[in-house]
């Protein structure tokens, strides 16, 4: 995380030296993640788990859920460039409870990154109840760091058994996308519509170790983070 | 042992080191079974249908040590705890063993009853741990320090038992306590039910009649017989009376007197000899009627071995068994017309005895003279079909003296086969005998006899021994048979001189035997086909109807012993 943030500050001040106007940016949103693989394990958790109860059900695969991020870069009259840094996190969930006790296989999914933005603006604007929005073209690209957490914990009585599993897997992205653009005074608000397309992928690895992967008879298990991303841009503009 | 749901807290008695089982069923699963002793778990079972534990009182201290057997077994709720199968019930079940490493304490015998049921014997209980059995001692009084055949009960609660086939004995009873740690024997307590006392005897002008009481137990009551012999001779070779009937109390000998000194002998035979029972046998001594008796009309006088025979020539009918010393009571009936009687008397060991001849009308001393060797089986009595009113010949046991009473010298001496007890004979140079078997003589020595009814002629050597048979009209040598020792021991009576032919052969897995036996036109034939043991006594005693018979005895240890004898007691 110390070494994320590091690259982030030195790409900032990067494109601060060449920028006229300098703009830091703050994201929220939703992102809908496809996670095949892991919804894979998932599912054969619940068809081989030795807890042969048939309330046992799977509460949560990887559902929508909320991204946040951050960037910094310059902008002009049509177009900008930002170094960002986003935060993605989603997960699954196998659970059941009763008297006696619980029951829970957790998958948390995390997806660090970290690449640059590029917008251009169009020329063209939309006027709407005497606000002018600019459409404009986005486009991301970069790397990406996936924590991916096994839990199986189980609990009886006073008594838990927690099993639990660290991956990791590293990625290149692309993450074309639109969006318009609303300027009020110094704030830019940029309603924006993306999707996440991983290029490379490393393959899901145990942590601290990059050479014990994990894999299936289809070849390495991913995180794929591939999926819609809606989300809402808020700009200072300095 | 097998531990009971039913008798859950109850204190069990471990005498000896036992296996216990018990079951756990429930429709659950069933995880562990685990067993505690004194709250210290010594077992765990996980092979379930294997539910048993091994104890050993040996290696505990005196004293009630608590047993708890707890079944683990699945809840079966569906939970998650369940069905991770870490949701149980446990069933609790406790018992107390008791642990007694003492020596026995002696019990008592309460009670012995003698009964229609037979003999029930009831006993003090034994409250220690340490009880393995009760052991029922029967002393026989003739070996009272000799346990006979004793009677485990295994029941610690049982404290009597009925012995069903008890006819009433002599017995010293006593009963024992059985532990791993010794034995305690009660004081023994005598059981003195003769059951045919008093045996009473009335000489009467009617008859002879012996009486005795009832037998109580009808239970294994077989039979009554009644056997007497010449005073002080203890070989009761008589039967006069046998009865299966219960109530068949006494028995009277019509018309007949028994002068002399005698010995009477009741017998009485369980219908199943099995377990301790015996004959019973009880003995009475009589000292003879001062009385005479008659001589009936035409009846005839023959001798047997120093005893004299009285009958008529209608029937068989002993009369009297007597001595020397009946001549001198004998007394003639008043309608005899019969010719001359002749007797021969003999001292019972004596090889040399006297010929008499009587007067007919007087039955007075009218001759005597001496005969030798008058041997053979002594002491038994016989009972005749018939006799010639021959006044020239007599046979004893195993000789027959023909002879001239004109000259009053002997015509001939003859040899007979040791089987052949009593014939009578005619004068008229043959040898007639009853049965229609004919026989005759060269040289003074009996040589032939020859069967009307078969047809074969039996030849027999002088010496007795041998015997030969040949088929007559071929004149084909059929076999030979040695009679030597295979005399029947036991008592043989025989009809005539048919005398049983008793073959056997002692094959690898079976015995036969096989024989005729008697006369096949009687109508009241019946007897008993008896094999004996000198050392071990009666072995077998089996009823036969048929005069032709064959027997296989399978049973080949009964003749492990070779000096096995077959004889045939004809009824």
């Amino acid at each position: 995380m110390k070494c994320i943030c590091i690259i982030f500050i030195c790409i900032s001040f990067n494109t601060f030296a060449y920028s006229q106007n300098f703009e830091i940016s703050l994201r929220t949103g939703f992102g809908s993640f496809q996670m095949r693989d892991l919804k894979e394990i998932q599912d054969e958790v619940l068809e081989q788990t030795k807890i042969t109860i048939s309330d046992l059900k799977k509460t949560s695969s990887f559902p929508v859920y909320s991204v946040f991020g951050i960037s910094s870069g310059i902008s002009m009259t049509d177009y900008s460039i930002s170094a960002i840094f986003n935060y993605e996190s989603t997960g699954s969930r196998i659970a059941y409870n009763d008297y006696s006790g619980s029951y829970y296989f957790d998958q948390i999914a995390k997806n660090f990154i970290l690449g640059g933005n590029f917008k251009k603006y169009s020329k063209h604007r939309i006027p709407l109840n005497n606000y002018f929005f600019k459409p404009f073209f986005n486009f991301n690209s970069g790397i990406s760091l996936s924590h991916i957490t096994f839990i199986d914990k189980l609990t009886i009585g006073d008594e838990q058994l927690i099993e639990k599993l660290e991956l990791r897997e590293v990625s290149s992205f692309v993450e074309p996308g639109f969006g318009l653009s609303l300027f009020i005074s110094k704030i830019k608000i940029e309603p924006n519509l993306s999707i996440h397309i991983p290029t490379y992928r490393s393959g899901l690895f145990l942590e601290g170790n990059f050479d014990v992967k994990f894999e299936d008879e289809d070849g390495p298990i991913h995180a794929s983070w591939f999926g819609v991303r809606m989300g809402l841009n808020i700009t200072f503009i300095f | 042992m097998r531990l009971s749901n039913n008798a859950i807290g109850d204190t069990i008695n471990v005498p000896i080191a036992t296996n216990f089982s018990f079951n756990v069923s429930t429709e659950n699963q069933i995880n562990l079974i685990q067993l505690y002793l004194n709250d210290n778990l010594f077992q765990e079972i996980r092979d379930i249908p294997e539910q048993r534990f091994y104890f050993n009182p040996t290696e505990y201290p005196n004293g009630i040590h608590k047993l708890e057997i707890v079944a683990i077994v699945k809840s079966e709720s569906g939970s998650l705890s369940d069905n991770l199968n870490s949701e149980n019930f446990l069933f609790v079940g406790t018992w107390y063993l008791s642990v007694d490493n003492t020596p026995p304490d002696a019990i008592e015998i309460n009670d012995i009853i003698e009964s229609e049921d037979g003999l029930t014997i009831s006993w003090e209980p034994y409250h220690k741990a340490n009880f393995l059995n009760y052991q029922i001692n029967l002393h026989r009084q003739e070996s009272p320090n000799e346990i006979y055949n004793p009677f485990l009960i295994k029941d610690k609660d049982q404290t009597s038992i009925t012995f069903t086939d008890y006819i009433g004995q002599r017995l010293q009873i006593s009963v024992s306590v059985n532990t791993n740690y010794g034995v305690a024997y009660s004081s023994k307590k005598l059981v003195n039910s003769y059951a045919i006392d008093p045996l009473t005897l009335d000489n009467n002008d009617e008859g002879f009649t012996v009486s005795w009481n009832k037998n109580k137990f009808p239970n294994n009551f077989g039979s009554y017989t009644l056997n007497t012999s010449s005073y002080p001779n203890s070989n009761y070779s008589l039967q006069l009376f046998t009865s299966p009937q219960i109530i068949d109390t006494s028995f009277t000998y019509e018309n007949s007197i028994f002068t002399e000194k005698l010995s009477l002998q009741l017998v009485i035979r369980p219908k199943s000899y099995d377990y301790f029972q015996q004959d019973i046998v009880r003995t009475i001594d009589y000292n003879g009627a001062d009385k005479s008796f008659d001589i009936p009309k035409n009846g005839s006088l023959s001798s047997f071995n120093g005893n004299a025979i009285l009958f008529d020539f209608e029937e068989i009918y002993l009369y009297q068994g007597l001595s020397n010393q009946m001549i001198n009571s004998v007394r003639h009936s008043n309608g005899s017309k019969s010719q001359d009687f002749i007797l021969s008397s003999s001292d019972l060991n004596s090889d040399s005895g006297i010929i008499y001849k009587l007067n007919a009308e007087s039955l007075g001393y009218i001759e005597s003279y001496n005969v030798e060797v008058l041997t053979g089986v002594r002491n038994r009595v016989l009972r005749l079909k018939a006799s010639s009113n021959s006044n020239r010949a007599i046979l004893t046991s195993d000789k027959c003296y023909l002879f001239d009473y004109e000259t009053q010298v002997v015509l001939a001496t003859t040899g007979l086969p040791p089987f052949s007890e009593k014939i009578d004979i005619s004068a008229n140079g043959n040898l007639i005998l009853i049965d229609n078997v004919i026989y005759s003589y060269e040289d003074g020595e009996l040589v032939v006899i020859r069967d009307s009814n078969t047809n074969v002629q039996t030849f027999f050597s002088n010496t007795g021994d041998i015997y030969y048979e040949v088929d007559q009209s071929n004149n084909l040598y059929i076999d030979t048979f040695e009679y030597k020792n295979r005399t029947p021991i036991n008592k043989t009576v025989i009809r005539g001189f048919r005398a049983p032919k008793i073959y056997f052969s002692k094959e690898e897995n079976f015995f036969l035997a096989s024989g005729y036996y008697g006369d096949d036109t009687s109508d009241d034939l019946s007897y008993d086909l008896l094999i004996v043991s000198p050392s071990q006594g009666m072995l077998k005693n089996i009823q036969v109807s048929n005069p032709n018979a064959s027997y296989y005895f399978l049973d080949n240890t009964l003749f492990s012993s070779d000096d096995i004898k077959l004889g045939v007691d004809l009824n």
